[in-house]
């Protein structure tokens, strides 16, 4: 079980320097590399994202006045946006038909199904859902992340919760009448 | 285990392996190709201010965009009763039949003998929304007019068919001076602001004289007499402060601005559709010695060509520049 300390590798103020960068780096990009997958469901734009969102955190790095781990999750959220924005529709569609087929979870088949019903909430759900179950982010840094007040968040967090409890019930049920 | 613990658990351990990652290295290739990206931007950027400001600078000029078929090129005046028609989709969609065209017509004071007007009917805006093209046929048009009048030294007006409400009419009138030009705006409450705004950048840029004129409303409760004072009023200011060699673009702006609020005062802002206006316009404008003699008249919308009152306003140059003379002729 993840606890709070788990975002004890996000904790740290603003380095200066770009010796500190390439520290933040290398400890970071992992964790945002997942972080992003678990937003695009696809190894290569996740990649993508995490790269291009560090190269602009490079950029503004001495400018930067929160946590780094926070400005570059903003960063790589508002990057995820503008690249499903730009996608328009039917590449959306493609997308998360790759998506699906990709995802393929080593685990049981109920974490399968949950992986798989989280990857089609909204993005803003998903985005929540994520920050809050994964990266464990408080939820003041989870609102500025997302760009919304905090009691947002909790609206996005309990309304992914109850459309994923929906849609495992009717898995379910599906389940138990196919049987 | 409840959901929340579900949740936590399969999006840690759920994922399969990530693939190779190009790492730090690849990074700095990002970062190299984002500065090139963004140097050619700026390049791009800059160039195409570059363009936009010559394309500006060039249609003030009267020198791009769409011309008159017909307009006539060589050092001749057009002649009463020529037409010049607008380019396809250069005037707005009119509800007007035949109305976008540019005719040259008789002038319609008196005084103005030797002049031509030449008018424009662009199509009445609708909405705010198309205000801007509206407005934008409009500048294009005075920026030819000026041009033609810098040729030729004629005169000409640009009647523009109105803002919103259909009585506000805008008129420009451009005098010929013994020595210099001057662009006239008949400034109307209410829609005047911009043209005369606009009006000022081109004369800045041409080198010309703007003077705004008044222009007011008859109302039952307000006697000519007192708007043609007002007017007169105005007008000796328009011209004292131009002589005093103030920024003609902040007195252009304040002179509409106190156009504007006198007329909001005295008659409200309630143009109503076709009731009598008031047009204050400078009708001649002669040097004596050091001294410019401007002769003001005021019709009607109306009853154009007939002058209700003239008034000669003498501007002298010198050292301290003021109205040294002011006649009013007749009020009828």
């Amino acid at each position: 079980m993840r606890t709070r300390a788990r975002a004890s590798h996000l904790a740290g103020g603003t380095p200066l320097t770009d010796e500190d960068f390439k520290a933040f780096y290398e400890a970071d990009i992992d964790r945002l590399r997942a972080f992003a997958y678990r937003l695009t469901g696809d190894w290569a734009d996740a990649d993508d994202l995490a790269q291009d969102a560090m190269v602009r955190t490079m950029r503004a790095w001495r400018r930067i006045k929160e946590r780094p781990q926070v400005y570059v999750r903003a960063v790589m959220v508002n990057l995820h946006r503008s690249l499903l924005r730009r996608a328009g529709t039917e590449a959306r569609h493609l997308l998360s038909m790759a998506r699906s087929e990709e995802v393929a979870p080593a685990s049981d088949d109920d974490s399968a199904v949950l992986w798989s019903e989280i990857q089609r909430l909204p993005l803003r759900q998903r985005e929540a859902i994520v920050l809050h179950y994964y990266e464990d982010l408080p939820q003041n840094e989870v609102a500025h992340i997302l760009g919304c007040p905090p009691g947002t968040v909790n609206s996005l967090v309990y309304r992914g919760l109850a459309r994923l409890r929906e849609r495992l019930s009717l898995d379910e049920v599906a389940a138990g009448s196919g049987a | 285990m409840d959901l929340e613990n579900k949740i936590r658990q399969t999006l840690e351990h759920g994922a399969p392996q990530p693939p190779v990652f190009e790492g730090w290295e690849g990074l700095q290739r990002r970062a190299r190709r984002d500065r090139i990206k963004r140097g050619v931007g700026a390049v791009v950027a800059v160039a195409m201010l570059a363009a936009a400001v010559v394309s500006v600078t060039s249609r003030l000029n009267g020198d791009e965009g769409p011309t008159f078929a017909g307009e006539p090129t060589e050092l001749t005046d057009p002649a009463v009763g020529y037409t010049m028609t607008m380019p396809k989709g250069w005037s707005a969609p009119t509800e007007r039949k035949g109305g976008d065209d540019v005719s040259v017509t008789p002038a319609l004071s008196g005084d103005l003998t030797t002049s031509a007007w030449v008018q424009i009917h662009p199509e009445q805006p609708r909405s705010w929304d198309e205000m801007s093209a509206f407005q934008a046929d409009k500048d294009h048009a005075t920026g030819r007019a000026m041009k033609i009048a810098g040729q030729r030294a004629i005169r000409y007006t640009l009647s523009n068919g109105g803002g919103l409400c259909r009585p506000c009419e805008v008129v420009r009138t451009i005098i010929e001076m013994p020595h210099r030009w001057v662009l006239q705006i008949d400034a109307i409450a209410g829609t005047s602001a911009p043209d005369a705004d606009v009006a000022g950048l081109l004369a800045m840029v041409d080198g010309m004289t703007v003077i705004p004129t008044t222009f007011a409303e008859r109302h039952g409760t307000m006697g000519p007499e007192v708007v043609y004072t007002e007017a007169a009023k105005a007008v000796a200011g328009f011209l004292e402060s131009r002589v005093t060699g103030e920024d003609p673009a902040s007195w252009i702006t304040d002179a509409v601005a106190a156009d504007y609020a006198r007329t909001a005062k005295t008659v409200g802002l309630a143009t109503g559709y076709g009731r009598p206006y008031l047009l204050w316009r400078i009708y001649r404008a002669t040097t004596d010695g050091d001294a410019t003699v401007f002769q003001i008249g005021i019709t009607t919308t109306e009853e154009v060509g007939e002058t209700f009152l003239e008034e000669t306003l003498t501007v002298r140059r010198a050292e301290k520049p003021a109205i040294v003379e002011r006649h009013i002729v007749t009020a009828s």
